[in-house]
């Protein structure tokens, strides 16, 4: 089973990132993947996702500027729901690019 | 109902949330193994914040203690912080039913077209109306209070996320899209009639540079630097008529690194939680039928404008203006502590109205949470005996808990004191004073819209 691990964002680490994270979980594992998720804060995403233990980072709180070395996917459309495939498509087209 | 209050006394709000999260889930016709995780995640993150703080408050009480009987510091009521106030508050009765009642009510406002912000896209942020309701239920022993506490609350929430919406839309870059939670768009009132007393002062000409204070004060905004600093500052406090001794230096330390868990960890417990609302959320949201001959908002979770850069500065310049304030401010008791983390939550409906400047923002923030820690104070008794119901163990006397984000509202707290009262005279004034307003928004719509953008435009 492929894994993939993913930095999910937002304002506190707490409400729509484990939220986000959920729904990635239940999405990929579907399509056979094994998710791992870390929910953080705008201020420690670069941090962590520089880290090299990420293969991709969502986020729904606006992020610092700077280059996070990994794909950075806007995940606002989870929230509202509308444009949430366009999401999905975007998310598996990066997970299916990574190399394993 | 004696029975059925027995047994839901006895399994405590780790069994019976997660029964009524799934009892709701399956209404929505959400899959039973979905429901059941669903369940699981409200009883674990319940389960596990009551261990936490219940491991917390034996750390923290007796220095609290020390701090107000042997120094000036009167500052006894602990602030916890909102994602504590949520377990709290969805663990109350009054809660439980307002999870399912404030589903409909908001949908069928929506649908009959008595708001424009579709609010159940952030079912999260009810929470806000239920720890209000919860305690005029615990005061009066009437639910219907309670309840109807809520649901007015509710209604002036919605009518201040309209007349926000337009502009905080605008400011934050997020077309048809809204903040709702009632304790961050509450103060935007007091931002749009102060507006024009700040240009007049010329305010609105001085622009700061928000990445400079970033890159000096973010240490700041980190949890567990934060939690360590106030969490040493406090037992300093606590200890001082034995401070040269080992034993008191000892118990500094503990405190401190026991804050900055606390600080760091909460989130995390209450991420567990919050998990539980995705799928009702989710399902709730399929509501939303495509509205075509109408202007419309989708209510999207506060943690959207959490990082703006503006919205993020001033929150970190406030946090230390607050922990100073709130030793000096006469008739405070209250200690900011988890909740400053909340402040670029607290500050978007005045960020959005001042158009990112800093300096009215933060003046703003200070009158207005200056008000709020008085708000704290006054409801701490309160709060505290209904975090008490619900399995939080807090030694009497000891210290009160609040949480400066939620229970901090000038405004909002209005409504839950003519509530409290159970005098028909006050909530009558509290439901006129609604419609009132309802009725003049809903007439000068375009007119109150178009005059905050123009203030809005006026910052340099």
């Amino acid at each position: 089973m492929k894994r993939v691990n993913i930095l999910s964002v937002c304002g506190s680490g707490t409400v729509t990132s484990s939220m986000v994270a959920g729904k990635l979980k239940e999405y990929l594992s579907d399509k056979g993947y094994h998710v791992e998720t870390v929910e953080a804060r705008p201020t420690e995403a670069m941090n962590l996702a520089q880290s090299g233990k990420f293969d991709l980072l969502t986020f729904t709180s606006p992020l610092p500027q700077g280059d996070y070395e990994i794909p950075v996917i806007n995940a606002f459309a989870c929230l509202t729901g509308i444009g949430e495939d366009e999401f999905l498509d975007e998310v598996t087209k990066v997970v299916e690019g990574l190399k394993k | 109902m004696d029975i059925l209050k027995e047994i839901i006394d006895s399994l405590g709000a780790a069994v019976v949330v997660p029964i009524v999260i799934f009892i709701i889930a399956k209404v929505f016709k959400v899959t039973t193994k979905k429901s059941f995780l669903a369940a699981m995640y409200a009883g674990v993150g319940l389960a596990g914040f009551m261990l936490l703080i219940n491991a917390f408050t034996p750390i923290i009480s007796p220095v609290i203690q020390r701090m107000v009987n042997n120094t000036g510091v009167n500052l006894p009521v602990f602030d916890v912080g909102w994602q504590a106030t949520a377990l709290v508050a969805y663990s109350t009765d009054a809660g439980m039913i307002y999870l399912g009642i404030g589903i409909v009510l908001q949908t069928v406002l929506f649908l009959i077209k008595w708001t424009d912000v579709f609010q159940p896209s952030d079912l999260w942020n009810n929470y806000s109306y239920m720890v209000w309701g919860a305690m005029v239920t615990t005061v009066t022993g009437s639910f219907a209070l309670g309840i109807s506490c809520m649901i007015l609350m509710n209604l002036y929430s919605l009518l201040i996320s309209e007349l926000l919406a337009k502009r905080w839309s605008k400011y934050y870059n997020y077309p048809n899209c809204t903040i709702i939670a009632m304790h961050n768009v509450e103060p935007s009132i007091f931002a749009i009639v102060i507006e024009p007393i700040y240009n007049f002062l010329g305010l609105n000409k001085i622009k700061l540079n928000p990445q400079t204070v970033q890159e000096k004060f973010g240490f700041l905004g980190e949890p567990m630097t934060l939690g360590l600093v106030l969490g040493i500052l406090i037992g300093i406090i606590g200890n001082m008529d034995r401070i040269t001794t080992i034993m008191a230096w000892g118990e500094i330390f503990k405190v401190g690194i026991s804050t900055s868990a606390v600080m760091a960890i909460f989130p995390k417990v209450a991420a567990v939680f919050s998990q539980a609302f995705a799928a009702i959320t989710e399902a709730a949201r399929k509501m939303m039928s495509k509205q075509t001959d109408r202007e419309w908002y989708i209510a999207v979770n506060d943690a959207c404008g959490y990082g703006e850069p503006a919205t993020l500065t001033c929150g970190l310049i406030l946090i230390p203006i607050m922990v100073f304030i709130a030793v000096i401010l006469p008739g405070n008791q209250t200690l900011p502590v988890v909740d400053l983390l909340a402040i670029p939550y607290m500050v978007q409906g005045l960020v959005a109205v001042h158009n990112g400047n800093i300096v009215k923002i933060v003046i703003s923030g200070v009158i207005w949470f200056s008000l709020g820690l008085l708000v704290c104070t006054a409801t701490a008794p309160l709060f505290t005996s209904i975090a008490t119901t619900v399995g939080v163990a807090i030694p009497a006397t000891a210290m009160l808990i609040t949480s400066f984000n939620i229970l901090g509202k000038p405004l909002m707290s209005l409504v839950f004191f003519a509530f409290l009262s159970g005098s028909p005279i006050w909530i009558g004034v509290a439901v006129v004073i609604y419609f009132a307003g309802f009725a003049f928004y809903k007439m000068n719509k375009q007119k109150i819209t178009d005059y905050i953008d123009v203030q809005a435009a006026k910052n340099a």
